[in-house]
C-alpha cells in the first residue's frame, strides 16, 4: 500500500458514522436535468450502504462520501426499506438517478437481488436510470443482467475518472485505477448499449489552480469521444479527507469559480459534441468552489444554466473585481512552490 | 554548466556572492523579479524568474511544469526547474519522503525541497544541485522556531558553496534578517501581493495607501506622483514596491560589505514581532551556527542598542572564552573591579587614564589585576581590552541596568571567580553596579564612591585603599607581569596550552599596546592595537604548528606566493574562525602563517576564494 493510501486510510481510522438508521436513505429529492435534449425533472436517491469498497480500504484524497455510509453490512431487507421510503416521495419522474456513495454495481454494497428489484421497479415508470460505479465492477455479466431488466430504457453509469492523467490520479487522488481501466469499462458499456457519464475533478490536492485547469481541460479533450456526458466536479472540502486535513491547515483552497467557467468555456469549444454539466457541491461556501463572496451566486447560476443549456454565452456577462486576484493566482502560484496556495483568501 | 556561484564576502552567516549564468554576472543576495505576461519585471532587475516562455536579456530562472502538470515543458540551456514535486507542508514526513522516488534528482542544477526538516537528509542524498529552492516557505515561516531550525539545518547540510532561494517571504522588512540566516535569493512576490491589497512597502513595514496623507517616498514613481496616496493605482503601487525591494537589498549588500549587517537586522526586526521572534530563535537555539560564521575580530563597532544585541554570538563567545580559556596573570593577588568607559579601548579614555595614574603611583601595582564590569560583555580583564568585541562596542548608558544584564553579570563574575582566585577584591564601582554584584564577592573592600568613580574624592580614596592593600605584598617585577599579561591574552586567543608554550622563556618588549614577544633575540609575535590579537612570526607559528590546532593543510605541489586560496586547501581545523591566526602546512610542515579569511569548514569545502591571507611565508 502506498504512503498516500496509508495516510487516507489512517484519516478514517477513528471514524464512526453519525447516522445509524439502515432503513432510511441518506437523502432523496427532485431536480432539473436533461433527458433526450429536454429539460425534465429528475428524481435522486442516495442509498446508505456499507460504503464504497475503495473508501473502506483507503479511499480518495478528496472524497468524504463515506461519511454517509454505515461502515457495516446492511441487510437486503433494509436496503429495500430505504428504497420504499424513497419511493414514497417519487412522483413518476422520467429520469431517476441513484447514488450509493460508492458503486451501485459493487455486490458487497448492493447484492444483485436488491439491485435487480430496485431497477425492476424503476423501469416501470422511468425512461432513464442513472447509477454510479467504479470501473472494476462494470462487467459484461452485470450489464447483461441490467439490460435484461431495463430493456430499451436508457441506462447510464457515472464513473469517477477524475483525470486522464494516471500520475495525478495515483499520486494526488489515490483513485486506485488507471485510465486504461476506465477505457476498458467504457468499451464494455458501449458494447452493452449503456451510456457513460464521466466525472472530472477540478482541483485535486497538490495541483495549482492553473495545473488543475489544464488537467481538467486536457482530460475532457481525451475523453470527448469516449464518454456521453462529462460531469465536471470541483472539489468541495469534505470531512475526514486529506483535502479537509490540508484545508484546515490553510494548505488547500477549493477552486475559483472563474476556473470552473474557464474549463467549461475551453472544453465546450474543443469538445462541443459531448454534454458537459457541472453541479457545484458546496459552491460559494468556504469549503466549496468559490470566488470572492460578492459574485459567487451570479457565477453559480450561470454554471447551472450552462449545465442545462450548454451555451457558453451565459458566461459573457460575468465580471467582478476579484478577476485580477484570480489571474494573479493563475499567473504566479507555481512560483511559490506551495507558498501561494491561497494568495488572497 | 548552466550556473556558477562563488562567495565573495561574509558577514556572520550572511554571504555576498556572485552567480554567473550564461556568462552574465549577478551579485547576491538579490531579488528574482517575477517576469510573466502579467507582471513585467522592472528595468533595474538583475535577475528574473518566470514560469512562461518569455525571452529576456536578463539572467533568468525558469520554472517549468511540476510533475503534476499535463504539459511537459523542457528547459535546456538555461537555469530552470521542471518535473519537480512537493507536497503541502503539513503532511507527515513519510509522505514528503515518498515524493523522493518520483521526483528525480539526476544531474539537476535546481532542486526544490519542501520546508520540512525531517526530509533534508534524504533529499540531499545523491543530489548534485547547487541551487536550492525551499517549498512551502510561507507556511514554514509562520512557525518561527521550525523555520529557523529548517534553514540552519539545510545550510549546514548543503554547506557554504550552494545557494538557497526562499520564495515569497522576502519583503523590505525581512530581507536583512533572511540574508543574515544565509539565504541568497528572494523574489518579488511580496510586492505583488501587497500592491493588490493597496499596500506600499517600506523597510519599516507596509502602509495602506488610504492611511497615508502624503506619499512618504522619493522613488521615481512616488516623486513623479501628484496627488493623494489613495489615488495611486495598482501598477504605481507595484512599481514603488519594486523600488522598495531593490533599495533594501542594496542596503543589505552594503551592510555585508561593511560588516554591519547584524546592526541592520536588529533595526529591521523591530518592525515585526514575527521577525523579532525569528532572530531570537536564531540567537537562542542556533548559537553554534552563527558563532562558527562570526569573525573573531572586525573593525566595526558593535552597537548594542537593542536587547537582542546582548545575545550576539561574538558576545557569548567572548564570555565563554573568558570562562573556558582565559587565565588571569598568575602573580596578581588583588582584583580591582572597575567601571567601563565610553571610549574604547578603555585605557585610552579619560577615566581609565586617571585610574592608571593612581595605580602607577603605587609601589607594587603589578599585584593588582584590573577587571572591568560592563554590559553587554559582562567582565573584561584589562589585558583583553584591545580584543574585539571589548575594543569596539557601544551601549547606551543611562545608569539603569535591566534584569537580564544584572543576571548575566552576576553569573559571569561568579563563574570567573570560581576559576581565578584572588586574596582580596577591591570595588571601585558606581553604587548601582556594586549592588548588582553584591554577595558574589566575599568581603570586598569598597571604595564607596557616591560622587562618581572619577571624582577627586573617590580617586583619593582609591589610592588610599590600594596603598593599604598592596603594602604587605612582595614586589613583582614589571617584566614578569608584562609577560603574564601577554600569556593571559594568548590563553584567550589560543587556549592555555598554546599560551604556555608560546610564552615559555620569553620576554615582552615595546610600549603598550604595541608589544612584542621575544625569545632570546627572536621575535615570535606581537600585539597591535588594530587587531587586538597576537600576530605571529614564522618562529612563533612553529608553536602553533606543533599544537595540532589552527592548521590549514595545502596540496603538496602547491607553490605558496601570496594568499592561500580555497582550491589549494586539502583540510583545515574546523575550529578556525574568520580572522583567526592560522598556520599553513604543506606535507605537514609549516610553510606560512596568516589570517583566516573563511572558517575552517568553508576552507575545506570551497573551490573559490581566499582562505588565508599570509603574513609570513617560510
Amino acid at each position: 500500500m502506498s504512503v498516500l493510501s496509508e495516510f487516507c486510510r489512517n484519516l478514517k481510522k477513528d471514524f464512526t458514522p453519525k447516522i445509524k438508521d439502515p432503513t432510511r436513505p441518506v437523502r432523496c429529492w427532485s431536480e432539473k436535468d436533461v433527458l433526450a435534449g429536454k429539460i425534465v425533472d429528475a428524481f435522486v436517491i442516495i442509498f446508505r450502504t456499507r460504503g464504497c469498497s475503495w473508501a473502506l480500504n483507503s479511499g480518495c484524497t478528496m472524497c468524504g462520501y463515506f461519511n454517509d455510509s454505515m461502515w457495516e453490512r446492511i441487510s437486503d431487507e433494509n436496503l429495500l426499506k430505504q428504497f420504499e421510503t424513497a419511493m414514497k416521495r417519487y412522483s413518476g419522474e422520467k429520469f431517476v438517478k441513484i447514488f450509493t456513495s460508492g458503486s451501485f454495481l459493487d455486490d458487497t454494497e448492493i447484492k444483485p437481488r436488491v439491485r435487480n428489484e430496485i431497477l425492476d421497479k424503476l423501469v416501470e415508470t422511468a425512461d432513464k436510470v442513472s447509477v454510479e460505479s467504479r470501473p472494476e465492477y462494470i462487467t459484461d455479466d452485470k450489464l447483461l443482467d441490467i439490460k435484461n431488466i431495463s430493456q430499451s430504457k436508457t441506462f447510464e453509469i457515472g464513473t469517477g475518472l477524475e483525470t486522464a492523467n494516471d500520475f495525478v490520479r495515483e499520486h494526488a487522488i489515490n483513485k486506485g485505477f488507471t485510465f486504461d481501466d476506465y477505457k476498458n469499462a467504457a468499451d464494455v458499456l458501449k458494447k452493452n448499449d449503456c451510456e457513460l457519464k464521466t466525472y472530472v475533478l477540478v482541483k485535486p490536492p497538490f495541483l495549482t489552480e492553473k495545473e488543475s485547469i489544464e488537467d481538467a481541460v486536457g482530460t475532457i479533450e481525451k475523453i470527448k469521444t469516449i464518454t456521453d456526458v462529462v460531469s465536471l466536479n470541483p472539489t468541495n472540502v469534505q470531512r475526514n479527507t486529506l483535502v479537509d486535513y490540508l484545508w484546515k491547515r490553510k494548505q488547500y483552497r477549493p477552486a475559483w469559480l472563474w476556473s470552473v467557467v474557464e474549463i467549461l468555456k475551453r472544453s465546450k469549444k474543443t469538445a462541443g459534441n459531448v454534454r458537459i454539466k457541472c453541479d457545484i457541491a458546496g459552491g460559494g461556501g468556504i469549503r466549496g468552489a468559490h470566488n470572492c463572496r460578492e459574485c459567487d451566486s451570479k457565477f453559480l447560476e450561470a454554471i447551472s444554466s450552462f449545465s442545462l443549456h450548454q451555451d457558453v454565452k451565459i458566461f459573457d456577462d460575468l465580471d467582478c473585481n476579484c478577476y485580477d486576484k484570480w489571474l494573479d493566482q493563475i499567473d504566479i502560484e507555481n512560483i511559490g512552490f506551495g507558498s501561494l496556495v491561497n494568495m488572497y483568501g | 554548466m548552466v550556473m556558477q556561484f562563488s562567495v565573495k564576502k561574509r558577514d556572520g552567516p550572511a554571504r555576498l556572492g556572485e552567480i554567473v549564468i550564461a556568462d552574465k554576472k549577478v551579485v547576491t543576495p538579490n531579488i528574482l523579479f517575477i517576469n510573466t505576461s502579467r507582471f513585467k519585471s522592472p528595468d533595474f532587475a538583475d535577475l528574473v524568474v518566470t514560469n512562461q516562455d518569455i525571452k529576456t536579456e536578463k539572467p533568468a530562472l525558469r520554472i517549468i511544469e511540476s510533475i503534476f502538470s499535463p504539459l511537459k515543458g523542457e528547459g535546456d540551456n538555461e537555469l530552470h526547474i521542471s518535473r519537480y514535486m512537493t507536497y503541502p507542508k503539513d503532511l507527515p514526513d513519510e509522505l514528503h519522503l515518498s515524493t523522493m522516488k518520483l521526483y528525480k534528482k539526476g544531474k539537476v542544477t535546481c532542486y526544490v525541497i519542501s520546508g520540512n526538516k525531517g526530509i533534508i537528509n534524504d533529499a540531499l542524498e545523491n543530489n548534485s544541485a547547487s541551487f536550492f529552492i525551499v517549498g512551502n516557505t510561507v507556511q514554514l515561516s509562520h512557525q518561527q522556531s521550525k523555520f529557523v531550525d529548517f534553514i540552519t539545518e539545510l545550510r549546514e547540510k548543503i554547506g557554504y558553496q550552494k545557494m538557497i532561494y526562499l520564495p515569497c517571504v522576502g519583503d523590505p522588512t525581512s530581507l536583512a534578517l533572511l540574508t543574515y540566516i544565509s539565504i541568497d535569493l528572494f523574489d518579488s512576490v511580496s510586492a505583488i501581493l501587497a500592491a493588490r491589497m493597496g499596500n506600499l512597502l517600506f523597510s519599516t513595514g507596509k502602509y495602506h495607501v488610504n492611511d497615508l496623507e502624503e506619499v512618504p517616498c522619493s522613488c521615481p514613481i512616488c516623486s513623479g506622483f501628484e496627488g493623494k496616496p489613495s489615488e495611486m493605482n495598482f501598477q504605481q503601487i507595484l512599481s514603488h514596491n519594486y523600488f522598495a525591494l531593490s533599495d533594501e537589498i542594496k542596503q543589505v549588500r552594503n551592510a555585508i560589505c561593511s560588516g554591519n549587517l547584524r546592526e541592520l537586522v536588529e533595526i529591521r526586526v523591530r518592525t515585526d514581532p514575527n521577525l523579532t521572534a525569528l532572530l531570537r530563535c536564531l540567537d537562542q537555539d542556533h548559537y553554534d551556527f552563527v558563532e562558527k560564521r562570526t569573525p573573531i575580530m572586525r573593525k566595526n563597532r558593535l552597537l548594542a542598542t537593542t536587547k537582542d544585541a546582548l545575545h550576539r554570538a561574538e558576545i557569548k563567545r567572548f564570555q565563554e572564552r573568558i570562562i573556558d580559556r582565559y587565565k588571569k596573570p598568575e602573580s596578581t593577588k588583588i582584583l580591582l573591579l572597575l567601571p567601563c568607559s565610553a571610549k574604547k579601548p578603555y585605557s585610552f579614555s579619560k577615566s581609565h587614564r586617571r585610574f592608571k595614574e593612581r595605580l602607577d603611583n603605587l609601589r607594587n601595582p603589578q599585584i593588582i589585576h584590573e577587571v572591568i564590569i560592563t554590559s553587554p560583555l559582562g567582565i573584561v580583564p584589562r589585558e583583553l581590552e584591545l580584543t574585539y568585541p571589548a575594543s569596539a562596542y557601544d551601549i547606551p548608558v543611562t545608569g539603569f541596568w535591566d534584569e537580564d544584564e544584572k543576571k548575566m553579570i552576576r553569573k559571569l563574575l561568579k563563574r570567573y571567580l570560581a576559576g581565578n582566585s584572588y586574596e582580596k577584591v577591591i570595588l571601585h564601582l558606581p553604587r548601582v553596579v556594586r549592588e548588582i554584584i553584591e554577595g558574589i564577592v566575599k568581603e570586598p573592600v569598597d571604595t564607596e564612591i557616591d560622587s562618581g568613580p572619577t571624582s577627586h574624592e573617590s580617586l583619593e580614596r582609591l589610592s588610599d585603599i590600594l596603598k593599604k592593600s598592596t603594602e604587605s605584598y612582595a614586589k613583582i617585577k614589571p617584566a614578569i607581569r608584562k609577560k603574564e599579561d601577554m600569556e593571559s591574552l594568548a590563553s584567550y586567543q589560543f587556549g592555555k596550552e598554546i599560551a604556555d608554550e608560546l610564552l615559555k622563556d620569553c620576554r615582552i618588549q615595546g610600549k603598550y599596546p604595541y608589544q612584542k614577544i621575544m625569545h632570546n633575540n627572536t621575535q615570535l609575535g606581537m600585539i597591535t592595537k588594530e587587531r587586538g590579537l597576537i600576530s605571529l612570526t614564522i618562529d612563533g607559528a612553529k608553536v602553533l604548528a606543533e599544537s595540532g590546532k589552527y592548521w590549514v593543510k595545502i596540496h603538496d605541489d602547491f607553490t605558496l606566493k601570496g594568499s592561500v586560496f580555497a582550491p589549494g586547501v586539502t583540510d583545515a581545523d574546523e575550529s578556525i574562525r574568520i580572522s583567526d591566526e592560522v598556520v599553513v602546512l604543506k606535507n605537514n610542515k609549516l610553510c606560512a602563517v596568516g589570517v583566516a579569511q573563511m572558517n575552517g569548514n568553508e576552507m575545506r569545502e570551497s573551490t573559490h576564494g581566499e582562505a588565508v591571507k599570509n603574513r609570513h611565508i617560510a
